[in-house]
């Protein structure tokens, strides 16, 4: 798999797959007119570039995703983080936060996360 | 080829002179609606792509002087304004002139030249546009439709139109919906002026017109009174569907939020992108409700400057030449000899022509000089009826040069007859007169050939040169 991020186009089109896999070609082009507006052409090539790209198969007109799309936003997010954020999590959080205050819920995740993913 | 790139060049001269017209006419429109600006454009596009024009008595060009150009009319209502004299001169004191003894005219070389580099040029411009465009339709493949017609993806950061046919709006993905309202109302208004497709036209005069930079100036400008009368017309919507207080600060937010920060914008055709945003921010802070009473009046401005331009003017009417000749009717040969200043002895006669009598009461005689070659009829009574400059007949055939200069003549008096069998007079290379009614069989192929036949003049009257 690529080091890239996915563009939007490319977003969308597997959230339309995680939603409905295993799902036939011809009917994932119909989903795709639907809620893309994409033609049947646009739909096999950019099915063909994420098939290349390892996020998705497609074996014998039936589609899937080849990776889950938790698995898929921790990539994003870690590209974004090294992109952006020079690969510090606290200055992508901080950005993150910014201007908005947590709730009580969200303080608890995190600091599950934080007590979890703590080195030692 | 080289006849189409002379073409192509005089429509561009004609065309840069309505663009500086043009120019000149928008600074005093500087802060007036942008719209009206926007369409004067129109004239230097009709100039640069119809060769002819029409004459009128006013004309816009009447501001050039007329010797650097030459109206020329074919009689049938249209006229082409033509440059040749100041290409002509150009390529004169740059090139050597023809050598009569070579047989290649450097003139027409350098045409030949340039018409290849203007079609080289014009080649590589297309194949550069449709390569961008395969860029641009390939970079949007998987923009998500927001919308009908409206595609929205993070692989852009301005919005354009993209397409002729179908021409869909692309957004760039990160945009608050105040701006993204704002910026679907300014295409909007694009699409509905069908300013894709004139922006296209307008591409394509640029290309045709690749090597004068008045036209690149040209289109530079339109596309900046195209996107400023399209905010106009824009917020005119915004402010009419009731959103007044916060339309031109949001207007101006939603500029910036998608200016790229290009000072120059590419002219790509087909992908139509924006132009010149800090200029439009400020005309839109400046930007009022235009008055309802001044959009016709300025349209019908407008259109009469676009067809002023397009006028070519009159040719300029050419004197008269009987004003300059002496009329020769009435006197008898002698005294035509002495106006001629030529003795009898000049005059060596080579006989009566057998070829066809006109009239059977008429006599003529042919006479013909060393130099002048002049024939000359009379009636029975010896009265001068013609006179003419050139002889095509010699003693070794025709002659060539004669023949040549004989066609190159044009119908200067338009003299009508009885029975409508007339001569019509001609003015030669030489700024002689020929006055010319064939009749009987003269070419060499015929059976009554006789070198010594002349061509037949029948007139009613004459004119020679006033010494």
């Amino acid at each position: 798999m690529e080091d890239k991020r996915l563009s939007h186009g490319e977003w969308s089109f597997m959230d339309i797959i995680w939603n409905h896999e295993p799902v036939g070609s011809g009917r994932l082009v119909e989903l795709c007119r639907e809620q893309l507006g994409w033609a049947k052409s646009t739909t096999y090539t950019r099915l063909r570039i994420l098939t290349q790209k390892g996020y998705a198969e497609n074996t014998a007109s039936t589609v899937r995703s080849l990776i889950s799309r938790e698995e898929a936003q921790a990539r994003e997010s870690s590209q974004v983080v090294k992109e952006a954020f020079k690969g510090s999590l606290p200055s992508f959080l901080t950005s993150f936060l910014e201007g908005r205050a947590i709730t009580e819920k969200e303080a608890a995740e995190l600091k599950r996360l934080i007590d979890f993913y703590k080195e030692g | 080829m080289s006849d189409l790139w002379m073409r192509v060049l005089n429509m561009s001269l004609a065309g840069s002179v309505v663009i500086a017209i043009v120019i000149v006419l928008r600074l005093a429109l500087v802060k007036a609606p942008r719209q009206y600006s926007y369409w004067l454009w129109a004239a230097p596009a009709l100039r640069l792509l119809c060769p002819v024009g029409f004459s009128a008595v006013i004309s816009l060009f009447s501001v050039v002087p007329v010797s650097e150009i030459a109206p020329v009319s074919d009689g049938s209502g249209f006229s082409t304004v033509e440059f040749g004299n100041a290409i002509r001169q150009v390529t004169q004191t740059v090139l050597p002139a023809p050598d009569a003894a070579a047989s290649a005219d450097p003139q027409q070389i350098a045409l030949f030249i340039g018409s290849l580099v203007w079609v080289a040029g014009m080649a590589a411009l297309l194949i550069i546009s449709i390569v961008r465009y395969c860029l641009t339709k390939q970079l949007v493949a998987d923009a998500v439709m927001a919308e009908k017609g409206v595609y929205e993806t993070d692989r852009i950061s301005s919005p354009f139109i993209l397409g002729i046919i179908r021409p869909r709006i692309y957004l760039p993905l990160d945009l608050d919906e105040q701006s993204k309202r704002y910026v679907l109302a300014h295409e909007r208004v694009h699409l509905r002026r069908q300013d894709h497709v004139i922006k296209l036209l307008a591409y394509l005069i640029l290309i045709l017109h690749w090597f004068n930079p008045l036209v690149w100036l040209g289109f530079y400008l339109m596309s900046h009174d195209m996107e400023m009368s399209c905010d106009e017309a824009a917020l005119r919507e915004i402010v009419g569907s009731g959103a007044t207080a916060e339309a031109i600060p949001g207007y101006s937010q939603a500029l910036l939020a998608v200016a790229v920060g290009k000072a120059f914008p590419k002219p790509s055709p087909l992908a139509f992108s924006e132009s010149g945003t800090g200029k439009r921010i400020r005309h839109v802070l400046r930007w009022k409700q235009p008055a309802k009473w001044l959009s016709p009046v300025m349209a019908v401005v407008c259109a009469a400057i676009a067809l002023g331009c397009m006028a070519n003017p009159t040719p300029a009417a050419k004197p008269d030449p009987r004003e300059n000749f002496m009329d020769l009717a009435g006197l008898s040969r002698d005294e035509v000899l002495k106006q001629m200043g030529l003795t009898g002895k000049d005059l060596r006669e080579v006989g009566i022509t057998s070829a066809g009598q006109p009239r059977k009461d008429w006599t003529y005689e042919i006479y013909r000089t060393e130099d002048l070659q002049l024939d000359l009829y009379f009636l029975e009574e010896q009265i001068v009826l013609s006179y003419q400059v050139k002889f095509l007949y010699d003693e070794k055939g025709w002659d060539e040069q004669a023949k040549a200069d004989y066609n190159e003549i044009k119908a200067v008096l338009d003299i009508k007859y009885p029975n409508g069998k007339g001569p019509r007079h001609y003015e030669a290379a030489d700024g002689g007169i020929i006055s010319l009614m064939l009749e009987g069989p003269f070419s060499p192929e015929s059976e009554d050939y006789n070198q010594d036949r002349a061509i037949i003049y029948v007139f009613n009257q004459m004119y020679v040169p006033a010494r």
